[in-house]
């Protein structure tokens, strides 16, 4: 039996700022995670969990108060990315892994047409490619994405091309180098049903042509469970549950996934809930100051000691990572959606 | 008793070069204290049919009947601008992104109470008793009426917003994707919460959507909208057991459900392919001629209508006995 090649393998990652007063602010605490070949890693958190960050991170495009504290990320056959000079970091970019952004029409260039972008692509990690074959290289892989009609296509500009389209171009853009890795920060935003589930489809079967990693974020549950293996819920910086999507529907273990689960499937009782009501809540306090479990003033279960220690990332099978003492105590007390 | 009825409903925008048929004849009723939900894709006319029955636009023609009571109704597609004051604490909206509704200058108590002022028809110490019910009713503290709107939550601003739009005792709400913003703690708690005033208040919804889970969870009956058409009318459940317009499939099939896993790449014929045509020439016959699986060159020819094909259920598809049967 061959051991699989793991592609990505993420320890100990902490990213933040200094505030005013110089305290230093977590975004990203304590993430870990791996990916073996052909495997696709679902983010699921709502807005402000901090998965465009990490998704960025991953690249290492750091924005500018934001500063690593701590940790690795090892790409297969290249090592730690996080400690490679720019250049270098060009020619990984694009090439080893590249990247689908949530919203295509802003990250296409308006004043240039299709042709131009994807050639660009190419032409930046291979010089010595002849522009007859580049081009039809790059009518390939239009055809490859389901563009109708490639060879009129080509010179349009982003403008006149619908949102499905252009995320379509931009999914032709990501893979035209064959990456090892691509990461996908929210493909679906701002799509319709039916046209998510075209362009998810498209990048699913795409990939394991390929045998490429995927790691997607997203907000929905569900699209998450159809289309990748592993999923990592992430609550204001923090992984919450790691699991694979079977234990994840089944039997998530943490409160906040099983509240996520039933907001999607909205078959519960209202007594059931694992939430307090809004009017047991206390003002919203900043997160990076409080102490113990993020989850405690929303969670029906926090006792005392939900409020004075916070939780570490408990194994529960090979598989199966969850971050709540409740696993332990007593999990009946759980519910089940 | 209807509290709703719209007859023919159309709406078209006026471009240089075309007329864009936004909403194109469509009729339906809100019985007293039931919900009816629109859904369909972006483009296909939902909001624009809640901003005509507001009288946020000008309609090109058709009736809105709003019934008061049985002797008491209007038609707010015939009414002068300067009467619309007649209608306007029957029907309330609620906003998509509460945030962005609320005036950020102002403190919570001034803007939940300012449609009371308005109409003047309470003593200060009546609004106050008034505020604090409700208040009580959607389990927010009074503390926050002393507040801005930067300082709540997103979805204890939805909540304001709702305590706004129902403190004139209103008989109409519409929803405009009420749930689309808010993280999936409140989502949950507003969604009950507007089902609790239903039972209380004997409200009825107009809910807008386009995430079915939510719509199948509060609707009595639900229109699929295509273009600016409604493609199949029905009663919720019976459109849960028995799509029958392709688009209505499509749509089921492609939003994802966590029960069967996978079930979207075993059903693939029945999805849509290319892409929705653009509402300023759009073709002669179906809408969906070009995109349907079931599609013969028939259905290009003459445009089609809905057709009750079962007590309480409208279909419009000239081919439905074919599509029935798959």
């Amino acid at each position: 039996m061959s051991k699989k090649n793991e592609i990505i393998n993420v320890e100990n990652l902490y990213i933040s700022y200094l505030d005013k007063k110089k305290d230093r602010i977590d975004i990203l605490k304590d993430i870990n995670f791996s990916l073996n070949e052909g495997e696709a890693l679902g983010i699921l958190g709502e807005s402000g969990s901090g998965k465009t960050i990490l998704a960025k991170v991953l690249m290492n495009i750091i924005p500018h108060p934001l500063k690593i504290t701590q940790g690795s990320i090892n790409i297969n056959k290249l090592g730690n990315i996080l400690k490679k000079n720019d250049e270098l970091l060009q020619s990984i970019r694009g090439k080893q892994i590249s990247m689908i952004p949530s919203n295509p029409h802003e990250y296409l260039n308006p004043l240039e047409n299709i042709e131009t972008q994807i050639m660009n692509v190419i032409l930046a990690h291979k010089k010595d490619i002849s522009k007859k074959e580049c081009y039809e290289k790059a009518i390939k892989i239009l055809n490859e994405v389901q563009i109708p009609d490639p060879k009129k296509r080509m010179y349009a500009y982003p403008n006149e091309l619908s949102g499905g389209m252009a995320q379509r171009v931009t999914i032709a853009m990501s893979l035209i180098n064959e990456p090892q890795l691509i990461i996908a920060d929210n493909p679906t935003f701002g799509l319709d049903v039916t046209t998510q589930i075209e362009i998810m489809n498209l990048l699913k079967n795409l990939l394991s042509k390929r045998g490429s990693c995927l790691i997607m974020n997203s907000t929905s549950a569900p699209l998450l469970i159809h289309y990748c293996d592993i999923i990592a819920v992430l609550y204001h910086g923090i992984i919450l549950e790691y699991t694979d999507i079977y234990s994840f529907k089944k039997n998530p273990n943490h409160p906040y996934s099983s509240l996520l689960l039933a907001s999607e499937t909205l078959n519960f009782v209202d007594k059931d809930l694992p939430i307090k009501s809004d009017k047991d809540l206390k003002k919203e306090q900043k997160k990076h100051i409080i102490k113990g479990c993020l989850f405690q003033n929303v969670c029906k279960l926090a006792d005392k000691s939900c409020f004075i220690y916070s939780p570490k990332l408990v194994k529960i099978s090979n598989t199966h990572f969850v971050r709540c003492k409740y696993y332990y105590k007593n999990k009946s007390n759980i519910i089940n959606f | 008793m209807n509290i709703l009825e719209v007859n023919n409903l159309s709406k078209y925008y006026r471009t240089s070069k075309a007329i864009v048929k936004a909403v194109n004849h469509i009729s339906f009723n809100i019985p007293k204290g039931q919900t009816l939900a629109l859904v369909g894709e972006s483009g296909s006319g939902k909001t624009t049919t809640a901003h005509c029955i507001l009288g946020l636009t000008k309609i090109t023609a058709g009736d809105i009947w709003l019934k008061k009571s049985d002797k008491e109704s209007i038609n707010i597609a015939k009414l002068p601008k300067d009467k619309y004051g007649l209608f306007r604490k029957s029907i309330q909206i609620i906003f998509q992104e509460p945030g962005s509704s609320l005036n950020p200058r102002k403190k919570i108590r001034y803007l939940v109470t300012r449609p009371l002022q308005i109409w003047g028809e309470l003593t200060s110490t009546e609004i106050d008793g008034r505020l604090s019910e409700l208040m009580n009713f959607v389990n927010l503290p009074l503390s926050l009426l002393d507040y801005y709107p930067k300082d709540l939550t997103p979805g204890q601003q939805q909540k304001i917003s709702i305590i706004r739009s129902i403190i004139n005792n209103p008989d109409l709400l519409v929803l405009d994707e009420p749930t689309s913003s808010l993280d999936c703690v409140s989502k949950i708690e507003v969604l009950n919460l507007l089902i609790n005033l239903q039972k209380k208040y004997n409200l009825s919804y107009l809910y807008i959507s386009h995430d079915l889970a939510t719509v199948k969870y509060i609707s009595n009956k639900i229109a699929v909208m295509y273009l600016g058409q409604i493609v199949e009318i029905a009663p919720t459940d019976k459109i849960i057991k028995n799509h029958l317009h392709p688009y209505t499939k499509a749509l089921w099939h492609s939003s994802l459900d966590l029960e069967d896993d996978r079930r979207v790449t075993k059903n693939r014929e029945k999805l849509l392919k290319g892409e929705i045509p653009s509402p300023i020439n759009l073709p002669k016959g179906c809408y969906l001629y070009s995109r349907c699986p079931y599609a013969i060159e028939d259905c290009n020819k003459n445009p089609q209508k809905l057709i009750e094909v079962e007590k309480e259920h409208s279909v419009a598809c000239y081919r439905i006995d074919i599509v029935k049967n798959k």
